[in-house]
């Protein structure tokens, strides 16, 4: 009677099995087992490199926990570079291969994959369709971020301009005739206005002068040049003359229009202003007056 | 997505923009509002987890930004400037409310994120869900690694840029960021596993 086999029996004869010196009665024995066991005919495979074990978590990880202890956290430590593909040549391998085996790492593995492309996305997110209004709205009632900085490029932009020197003198020319142009104020009254008459009117004198003066002086001047100066001297001399006239010209009409628009109306103005005062304090001061005399009478 | 707002910030010079903004230049003043403003609220909803208190920020942000603007570097510093002007109003808004809002309490759908509408509604309601539950783990962070995941992988910013925003030194900031990238990861994968029950 041949006796039965057990997984341990194959485990006892396995070299002899390998190297077919097993007894024959004992050889149909252990195949008779082998056939009916799942395990011991993936032993047999393996022993004899007929298959690859593919599920050794057990395995590897029973060696392990008698060893080095689990390779997982050291794994973990290098998952991130794993996933940005930073790591050199063995490193990438080794965790690629512990990765083939350890499904928990596999699956963090997996993750972090997944973050590396989600994240950026979550990046901006709608505030909805009012926001930019409301924030407009909320800064539009603050001050200008900064006074200094517009008054600065204001500045830059006007004497950027080509044509700023040709404007100074024009605004000049405006500033000169607005204010000592010679407008009779002397109707307003009061002591103000006639100190301002006077200072006007002595003005007015010289401004008035000055046009004689400049064509005199450029009569000499001309006449002491004339021998000596070409063509090009007296060309010259028509373009300023005639660019002078032109000037005095528009002088004039931008005197005559400041009289009607702006003087007038406010000679008129100052010459109500100063009536009303005078109004008032006579009404003050009579009214004073009249309050004395009863205290007076009272006593 | 952050590919729509560089689209249109790419059309004008960001250092025009600044320079009219300086000015008093409403117009350009908008156009930076609305080129940044999914940046702003978008970090900010990371810190303090909800739509409304996020959106009630991001204006106020954008005030301080408006009255800064004169302090405010070149464009090519202008983002780091910008977050963190938002990260710490943020971190003051969150210490003004004492409390760290629990994980359950964050809101996963109500976000109108900038998606691209060529995708079909599934596929979009699947990568919703999804970030929900990113944004959910992200809550279950301590702080520090939060503020690395969200201005780090979120945002983009370098660990030089961050050093200057959260006042750490980079050694540590380089060193904590796979740590807190491999913290997140976990809680997501506990967090689906979670789900999977009802999920498979
Ligand atoms: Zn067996
Ligand atoms: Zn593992």
């Amino acid at each position: 009677m041949k006796q039965a086999m057990g997984c341990s029996d194959l485990v006892e004869r396995l070299e002899l099995v390998l190297g077919k010196q097993l007894p024959d009665s004992e050889l149909v024995a252990l195949k008779a087992h082998v056939e009916g066991c799942e395990r011991c005919r993936q032993l047999l495979e393996v022993c004899r490199g007929e298959q690859v074990l593919e599920h050794t978590d057990g395995l590897v990880g029973g060696v392990l926990a008698r060893t080095s202890g689990s390779a997982c956290s050291r794994v973990h430590s290098m998952l991130c570079d794993y996933v940005d593909q930073m790591l050199q040549g063995d490193d990438a391998a080794l965790v690629q291969g512990h990765l083939n085996y350890c499904s928990g790492c596999a699956q963090l593995a997996s993750v972090l994959e997944e973050l590396v492309v989600a994240l950026p996305q979550m990046a901006s997110l709608d505030p909805g369709p009012f926001f930019t209004g409301s924030v407009v709205a909320a800064t539009r009632s603050t001050q200008p971020p900064d006074k200094w900085a517009l008054l600065l490029s204001y500045l830059s932009q006007v004497f950027q301009r080509p044509r700023f020197s040709l404007e100074a003198a024009y605004v000049g020319a405006l500033l000169i005739f607005l204010v000592f142009g010679g407008v009779p104020v002397k109707s307003v009254g009061g002591v103000a206005s006639a100190t301002l008459a006077g200072f006007q009117l002595n003005l007015s004198e010289l401004v008035q002068d000055t046009p004689a003066v400049l064509s005199n002086s450029w009569a000499d001047f001309y006449n002491s040049c004339e021998s000596r100066v070409e063509r090009k001297m007296q060309a010259t001399q028509v373009a300023l003359g005639s660019a002078f006239e032109s000037l005095q010209g528009s002088a004039e009409q931008l005197r005559d229009m400041s009289d009607e628009h702006l003087l007038k109306p406010t000679a008129a103005l100052i010459q109500d202003v100063t009536e009303k005062y005078e109004e008032y304090s006579r009404s003050f001061s009579s009214a004073e007056a009249s309050e004395d005399h009863p205290v007076e009478t009272a006593e | 997505m952050g590919a729509d707002v560089r689209a249109t910030g790419s059309q004008l010079n960001l250092d025009e923009v600044l320079h009219r903004c300086r000015r008093g230049d409403e117009l350009a003043w908008e156009s930076l509002v609305r080129n940044y403003q999914s940046r702003v609220y978008g970090l900010a909803y990371h810190y303090v987890a909800n739509s409304e208190d996020a959106r009630d920020l991001a204006q106020d942000i954008f005030v301080k930004v408006y009255k800064n603007l004169r302090k405010c570097p070149n464009a090519d510093s202008f983002l780091p400037w910008l977050f963190r002007i938002t990260r710490n109003a943020s971190i003051d808004h969150l210490r003004r409310k004492r409390v760290r809002p629990p994980a359950s309490q964050v809101a996963e759908m109500d976000m109108n994120s900038l998606v691209d509408h060529s995708c079909d509604p599934e596929e979009h309601w699947l990568k919703e869900v999804r970030r929900g539950l990113f944004r959910k783990a992200l809550q279950m962070l301590t702080l520090l690694n939060r503020e690395i995941i969200i201005l780090k992988e979120i945002q983009g910013l370098t660990l030089e840029e961050m050093a200057g925003i959260l006042d750490v030194p980079i050694g540590t900031l380089k060193s904590r960021s796979h740590r807190a990238r491999l913290e997140l990861a976990e809680k997501v994968l506990a967090l689906s596993q979670g789900q999977g029950g009802t999920n498979s």
